[in-house]
């Protein structure tokens, strides 16, 4: 490699201080044969980054995979781990199902029938919404041992946003990353119409943490019927439906709710 | 595990592919949602949300293994601009819309990587032609020239007797590239176009 080589590869690298590269630079101005072996280096490292990046897309391929897989194969574990318990709620949560299925239905009955329907699709799915939705209890976080989560729960449970969303800034790492917190955010973005952020919060949630899935992806559907694009609102309420057993209460949320979509 | 800013960044810019995997990794799961939302409330499908945000993941990667990310706001900030200036780009070239729906902050992006390297036929077909050396000569011309390793850890990685010999193969692999280039087709076609 002569000098000219080197300097071009410290050039391209960025190797070089300003007063040098500048020096440089004049210097391809007057020498074309320097500024075409310039170019012609550049096109070879602009191709060896460009077979680097092949490498780092396969990792990224795998990633995608194991997530989407993971996912699947936790549902279908989770599926078979649930305990028994979940059985004997069945009948409350059935009877819990119709009574929001009766308010529901006769909100929905006074809202459509005092109303002039101008414009009908949007309106159904605000009102769809409106009966579906309903806030994450965070009334049965264990562990809520330091004083900055009791003031967590405490401030979502009065609907003081607000300063929910101060607390939670203010706790550590390992509490902000606890998936019940990020749920509770999630519907408080939600219910300011962030629904972007909110999907962000929900995905983070239903893709690392299994346990939570089946309420990520609930919230993540009610994100979605709220942006009114209702077909990928029912394609995670499928994956609800599919993924967990009939005695889970999401999926019985999830069947009443496609039913009336 | 959640990571802060810096530590993704720190981890990305690592030498080791425990690190940055997990950085990759955490990308993914913390940022891929609000991806997903844009391009499908922008008339994409599921694969065009991988695609591009794989595509973005690829861009920061590259901006901080070459030392020329400047970030003046955050990851998430600065992802979704790139996404979004991506799915910009291919909605314009099919002559879709171009008023974009969406509801997250963004910054401009003069986004040469992309564009330079990745969609650019040129470099396609010198990276093919990198395919086609050895193992050893695509390994330290990638470690030098992609993830930037420095000599000392080239030779480590590669088992080298020393550092002069790591520089001197990659001067020789770096050679044969050229001549192979120099000598292709492909390379002189993309050339006249």
């Amino acid at each position: 490699m002569d000098v000219n080589e080197l300097d071009i590869e410290r050039y391209l690298l960025g190797e070089m201080d300003n007063q040098e590269a500048e020096q440089f630079q004049v210097s391809m101005k007057q020498n074309k044969d320097l500024a075409d072996e310039v170019a012609l280096q550049q096109a070879l490292m602009n191709g060896i980054i460009n077979n680097g990046s092949t490498d780092i897309k396969a990792t990224l391929e795998r990633i995608h995979q194991e997530i989407i897989k993971g996912e699947h194969q936790a549902s279908s574990t989770e599926i078979e781990n649930r305990p028994q318990k979940a059985a004997s709620n069945n009948t409350l949560y059935y009877i819990i199902g119709i009574v929001i299925f009766a308010i529901a239905g006769y909100f929905l009955y006074n809202y459509w029938s005092s109303n002039t329907v101008e414009t009908p699709e949007v309106k159904e799915e605000t009102t769809l919404f409106a009966a579906h939705y309903q806030p994450y209890s965070l009334d049965n976080v264990r562990n809520a041992d330091s004083d900055m989560e009791t003031q967590l729960i405490k401030t979502y449970q009065n609907k003081d946003y607000d300063a929910f969303l101060q607390t939670y800034g203010q706790l550590s790492e390992s509490n902000q990353s606890n998936p019940k917190y990020i749920i509770a955010r999630g519907t408080v973005l939600l219910e300011r119409d962030n629904t972007a952020e909110a999907l962000a919060l929900f995905y983070s949630v239903y893709s690392q943490n299994e346990l939570y899935k089946d309420a990520g992806l609930w919230y993540t559907a009610l994100c979605h019927l709220k942006d009114d694009n209702i077909s990928i609102a029912r394609d995670n309420l499928q994956r609800i439906v599919s993924e967990f057993g009939a005695d889970n209460p999401y999926v019985k949320k999830a069947q009443t709710l496609l039913g009336e979509l | 595990m959640e990571y802060t800013d810096a530590q993704i960044l720190q981890h990305l810019g690592s030498n080791s592919e425990k690190d940055y995997t997990l950085a990759l990794k955490a990308l993914y799961k913390t940022h891929f949602g609000s991806i997903q939302y844009l391009i499908n409330k922008n008339g994409g499908t599921e694969d065009d949300a991988k695609d591009i945000f794989q595509d973005g993941i690829v861009v920061l990667f590259n901006q901080v293994r070459q030392g020329k990310l400047e970030l003046s706001c955050s990851i998430k900030t600065y992802l979704y601009s790139i996404c979004r200036n991506q799915w910009l780009t291919k909605l314009r070239k099919n002559k879709r819309i171009v008023q974009m729906d969406d509801k997250l902050e963004f910054i401009p992006i003069k986004d040469t990587v992309y564009e330079n390297i990745l969609e650019s036929e040129q470099s396609q077909v010198i990276s093919g032609l990198l395919d086609k050396m050895g193992e050893e000569c695509r390994s330290i011309l990638k470690l030098f020239y992609f993830y930037r390793f420095g000599m000392t850890d080239i030779q480590d990685r590669l088992g080298l007797a020393s550092e002069q010999v790591a520089k001197n193969k990659k001067m020789k692999c770096m050679k044969r590239l050229k001549n192979m280039v120099l000598t292709s087709n492909a390379y002189k076609a993309e050339l006249r176009q």
